[in-house]
């Protein structure tokens, strides 16, 4: 008779977290189904139903391996976990002894991992190098380091209570960013309001109060015009102003700077409109900005971001029920922040940071000087917010690997995380990664990123993990996932890698947690109870809320005060207030606004690809045009086109929109094709991905973080003829998994 | 007083803090036994190996 055994799960197919039930029979994952809470069951998405097609897919990597061939041509030979470890080991060792530790650089997505604990910081600040990147310097962590220059954390919405929300070009959908589709949709069922802020008529768009259809890349435009007519009409709360912020007259002058007709002219929308939607944002009863991956890539980002904080602020909205929340550390659960040791990291070590000098919001240069106000308000020094508060600059990471300017990079570890097509100039990466004396990947798939690696380890997944979830340091809630199946005998979770390079190269007693599970009983100490204890009780623990925090210890800013003009902006030598600033001059030969980054449904960043239920869903990249634009350039539905940036060129199919913005083209992010592996280099990682469009030149990044503009940058259209080894682009062309779909469907 | 900090908000703000604390006695494993956390601890085979040294 079959074994059925069914846990409670976090899913991390993508980053938000659902939570959800994994079934395993006989020892091998067999449905992930809804959870049983009622609150949580509408959290899940066809990605995550797919999951035991991609745990037991048959490319999964199980056997560690070793480079035989030239570096990136893809030939292995097997090797035992403990090898690999040892000669890893030995090498990072003789790299970082010839070129000093600030040679070695990690580039990872925790999530992916989600089993990481911070340990990849806590080896590096040992060993002395603070060179760590992540996908989050252009995605959520980024935000997370720009909210604290404002009122020193990073705040959540309550959609619970909530009269109002403003999408700022993020859309939440059914199969994307579930449980926030979710909560958009229940809180619209009461009868909140939502303005979508979006050139193209999204899902959200469709059925939104208020639709402004900004011009790409406009954002913080759009806010200093919303806060014109806030100031103008009066409807700020004068009070929280008077009490609690700091530089407001010199805000209300900037912001005089921007009359309703020029934030028009730069947007793109109407007058009328803009100060209807500033009315309604200003006016609600309890109003949210959540956080929006749109705003966090544009050259305008760091003042963009800020307006949404300072929006927040001068209405009222912070820290309210109703408005946007800030948790600070968990009470019950060790963070991130303190299992990360940045404080051992020597301020020398701090300084060499890649990005501390041109562009140090989210680096350690920052993290220091709001370190002392973070201590008194939240009760530690350093915040791991989204992972994203001291981070090296994945720009300067690159180039300084390619080019070993200011120093050389020479062994770059990347785990769960695909960074050849992860962040702008694909092309510079690549190079980067040739000139790397040790390359190592942990992965459960082989990636073009992975091909270039020496080892290759494989990872667990979340079916084979306990964990406990903390929604990325930023949450306020813990949520259970349990191991329900054995991983692979030779697969190993970031923790172990992490701990055994560790005991190998001398930092044995700072790693002293001998499991998993001995590592969640740590954590969870602080609430006085073990990790068994807390699965056995709970799948989910909310931190009852707290409100007007601020009241008692202020804000965790050098002033104590949200800081509308930043004093942390000024003393790094920036504008302390928020601005516009212009995109270089669209050469007339690039007519069209092109924005990358799109997250398509079946996918999460460049995974997924070879999962061939998701793969029917979008058999090959689709590039929106609209109808006026096809027509003109003589495209239709299911041509191949050459898309061109003065970056460099992709190939991909039209699709015909009429929800797309006239001069806009809308490229997905990520892509690239698993099932050409052997046949095209790296598997085709150079044919259709977004980062081979994007600039990391200095006019294309954000002054302040130093994000590349990813959101509107000129591009032009030439008919192509299909890539000759592209052949599967239609659903047709892929397996149906009836398993799975059935399953769906029931 | 600002503009958030009325009565209504005041109920609302107890409101949530009420519900939180109520859901968490509500949010019960029914997935797992004492048992499951024994078979696991066995099963960290690489920690295992570096225990044996």
């Amino acid at each position: 008779m079959a074994s059925t055994k069914t846990k409670y799960s976090v899913c991390t197919v993508c980053d938000i977290g659902c939570q959800l039930r994994s079934e395993a029979v006989d020892g091998k994952v067999a449905r992930v189904i809804a959870h049983d809470n009622p609150a949580l069951a509408r959290n899940i998405c066809y990605k995550g139903t797919a999951v035991p097609l991609i745990h037991n897919h048959e490319d999964r990597l199980t056997k560690p391996l070793k480079r035989v061939g030239e570096r990136g041509e893809d030939r292995w030979e097997e090797i035992s976990y403990e090898q690999a470890m040892d000669e890893i080991a030995e090498k990072l060792g003789s790299i970082t002894a010839k070129y000093g530790p600030e040679s070695f650089a990690v580039s990872t997505s925790g999530w992916n991992t989600q089993t990481t604990h911070s340990l990849d910081r806590r080896f590096m600040n040992l060993l002395g190098s603070p060179n760590w990147i992540s996908g989050v310097a252009l995605c959520a962590g980024n935000t997370a380091a720009v909210n604290r220059l404002t009122y020193g954390w990073f705040p959540q919405p309550d959609f619970g209570s909530t009269n109002c929300i403003v999408l700022f070009g993020h859309n939440p959908r059914k199969h994307s960013w579930t449980p926030i589709y979710n909560a958009i949709r229940a809180a619209r069922a009461r009868g909140a309001k939502v303005i979508v802020l979006d050139p193209r008529v999204s899902d959200q768009a469709e059925q939104a109060d208020i639709h402004l259809r900004l011009k790409a890349g406009t954002d913080a435009a759009m806010c200093l015009g919303w806060l014109k007519v806030i100031f103008d009409e009066g409807l700020y709360d004068e009070a929280f102003v008077k009490d609690w912020c700091v530089g407001f007259d010199e805000l209300k002058q900037r912001v005089d700077e921007y009359p309703l007709a020029r934030v028009a002219e730069i947007t793109g929308v109407a007058e009328d409109d803009i100060a209807a939607a500033a009315r309604m944002y200003a006016n609600a009863d309890g109003a949210v900005i959540p956080w929006t991956p749109i705003t966090d890539q544009q050259l305008s980002s760091t003042s963009a971001i800020r307006l949404h904080s300072i929006l927040r602020a001068v209405t009222g909205n912070l820290d309210v029920v109703g408005g946007e929340t800030l948790g600070g550390f968990s009470e019950t659960y060790i963070p991130e922040s303190e299992l990360g040791l940045h404080e051992r990291l020597p301020d020398a070590q701090k300084e060499k940071q890649l990005g501390y000098d041109d562009h140090p919001v989210f680096t350690y240069r920052v993290a220091e000087m709001l370190k002392e106000p973070t201590e008194k308000t939240w009760g530690f020094p350093y915040a791991d917010l989204v992972m994203g508060c001291q981070m090296a600059n994945p720009t300067n990471v690159f180039r300084a690997m390619a080019t070993e300017d200011p120093y050389p990079i020479k062994a770059f570890f990347c785990l769960g995380n695909n960074a050849l097509l992860s962040y702008a100039n694909q092309h510079q990466i690549h190079r980067a990664m040739l000139n790397q004396e040790l390359i190592v990947s942990h992965e459960i798939f082989m990636t073009p990123t992975a091909m270039l690696a020496d080892y290759v380890l494989p990872g667990d997944v979340f079916t084979e993990r306990d964990h406990v979830a903390d929604g990325w340091s930023w949450g306020t809630r813990l949520s259970l996932s349990q191991k329900v199946v054995d991983a692979p005998e030779e697969a190993s979770s970031t923790f172990q890698f992490w701990t055994d390079l560790a005991h190998r190269m001398g930092f044995g007693d700072e790693f002293p947690w001998t499991s998993l599970e001995d590592m969640l009983d740590y954590r969870l100490s602080r609430g006085g109870r073990t990790f068994a204890q807390f699965e056995s009780a709970t799948f989910m623990e909310l931190a009852p809320p707290k409100f007007r925090k601020y009241l008692k210890k202020g804000f965790a800013t050098p002033s104590g005060k949200v800081e509308l003009a930043s004093s942390v902006l000024a003393d790094l030598g920036f504008d302390p207030l928020p601005y516009y600033r212009e995109l270089p001059v669209q050469p007339d030969d690039f007519p069209y606004l092109v924005f990358t980054g799109v997250r398509e449904d079946p996918f999460f960043q460049t995974g997924q690809r070879n999962i061939e239920s998701l793969r029917r869903r979008m058999p090959a990249p689709n590039l929106f045009l609209h109808p006026v634009d096809a027509q003109k350039e003589g495209f239709v539905d299911g041509d191949w086109a050459k898309l061109s940036t003065p970056q460099g060129a992709v190939l991909a199919q039209i699709a015909v929109h009429d929800t797309m913005k006239e001069g806009h083209i809308r490229v997905p992010h990520g892509w690239w094709y698993p099932e050409l592996r052997g046949e095209v280099d790296l598997a085709g990682a150079f044919i259709s991905s977004d980062a081979v469009l994007c600039s990391d030149e200095d006019e294309w990044l954000d002054h302040e973080q130093g994000v590349p503009h990813f959101k509107g940058f000129p591009g032009k259209l030439e008919k192509a003829q299909q890539p000759a080894q592209v052949s599967r682009t239609r659903p047709g062309d892929w397996r149906p998994d009836t398993a799975v779909e059935e399953h769906a469907a029931s | 007083m600002t503009r958030r900090s009325s009565i209504r908000h005041k109920y609302l703000e107890l409101r949530a803090y009420v519900f939180a604390r109520i859901a968490n006695r509500m949010f019960v494993n029914k997935q797992t036994g004492k048992a499951d956390g024994a078979e696991r601890s066995n099963n960290d085979q690489h920690a295992n190996a570096r225990r044996k040294g």
